[in-house]
């Protein structure tokens, strides 16, 4: 038994010394050993990650849009007023109807569901990749808003 | 019947089939760590500081584990590890489909490369765990290359 714990013990020692020394040598440059939070990593792509207080100003501030990255079936459930529709799966084929009315220079708030989708992150860098040039990211999304019992629209 | 299903050419056959699932499952994810740690980060179950961690450590893990079964040394010890990992794996993709999130397997692919997890992602893993728990109940402390030539030798000249 001793032997057989012993033996694990090396297999777990020698698999992560190893993954180590590989990330250390990596051609394509090593990976951190803490991951970034999903804001860093969002302000390294040029957008600026918002929290639920500074979302909450914004919203008072027409001049500044809500864009919300959900598919229309769930965005039609409830969502932040005057909020725009722009799914990120349907980026593609939406976009060029979302340009038509959105200049560059508007600064836009993307959101999705919560901080367990992905989506408001993904369509922010597509829209900074298309040029669009204040991009916010409220990574707490509808269901921080909609838990803080804030105004909705359905 | 206990025999036939223990028997050698069944053995290397086990060891075949998940020692080269865990051979091959891991390349990419060594590969593209970034891309993992994305698909390890989609899962919320880890806090963020072990995230790059566990995305380096487990498919250097993977190989080393399929590597030994493989080759058929410490295979007892690495068929525990993998039956292990299979319990594990289950619990993340359970959970995550029963929470209903949206996110990737990260099993053989990663970096926005793989399908979403779903149902049927549970089913082949349970397969994959059912095919490993068989394996460390036929497996034994022979190399693979004994194996091989216990095989080739007539039935009559085998201990």
């Amino acid at each position: 038994m001793r032997t057989f714990v012993i033996r694990l013990v090396i297999i777990a020692l020698a698999s992560f010394g190893t993954a180590l020394a590989v990330n250390a040598l990596r051609p394509s440059g090593s990976i951190a050993l803490i991951r970034p939070s999903q804001a860093e990593l969002a302000m390294r792509d040029g957008i600026t990650p918002l929290h639920l207080d500074t979302a909450q100003l914004y919203y008072k501030d027409s001049a500044i849009l809500f864009v919300d990255a959900r598919p229309a079936s769930i965005f039609k459930r409830g969502h932040i007023p005057r909020s725009l529709n722009l799914p990120e799966e349907d980026f593609d084929s939406l976009y060029a109807g979302f340009a038509a009315k959105v200049p560059l220079d508007r600064p836009l708030v993307v959101y999705c569901d919560g901080i367990e989708c992905r989506s408001s992150e993904i369509l922010s860098k597509k829209l900074k990749e298309k040029g669009h040039k204040y991009i916010h990211c409220f990574f707490g999304g509808w269901i921080e808003w909609r838990d803080a019992k804030l105004e909705i629209e359905k | 019947m206990t025999s036939l299903l223990r028997h050698q050419i069944v053995l290397l056959l086990l060891r075949v089939f998940t020692g080269g699932i865990f051979i091959y499952a891991p390349l990419d994810k060594i590969i593209h760590a970034s891309g993992f740690s994305d698909s390890v980060w989609n899962y919320h179950l880890l806090p963020q500081a072990m995230i790059n961690l566990w995305a380096l450590w487990l498919p250097m893990l993977e190989l080393l584990l399929g590597i030994l079964i493989l080759i058929g040394v410490w295979s007892i010890e690495a068929t525990v590890l993998v039956n292990f990992l299979y319990v594990l794996f289950l619990i993340a993709i359970g959970q995550g489909l029963a929470r209903g999130i949206n996110f990737e397997c990260g099993c053989f692919s990663q970096g926005g490369k793989g399908a979403s997890a779903n149902w049927s992602t549970i089913l082949r893993d349970v397969w994959f765990f059912a095919m490993s728990l068989w394996l460390l109940w036929a497996e034994k402390r022979q190399s693979t290359w004994s194996l091989l030539q216990e095989i080739q030798r007539p039935e009559s000249l085998r201990d």
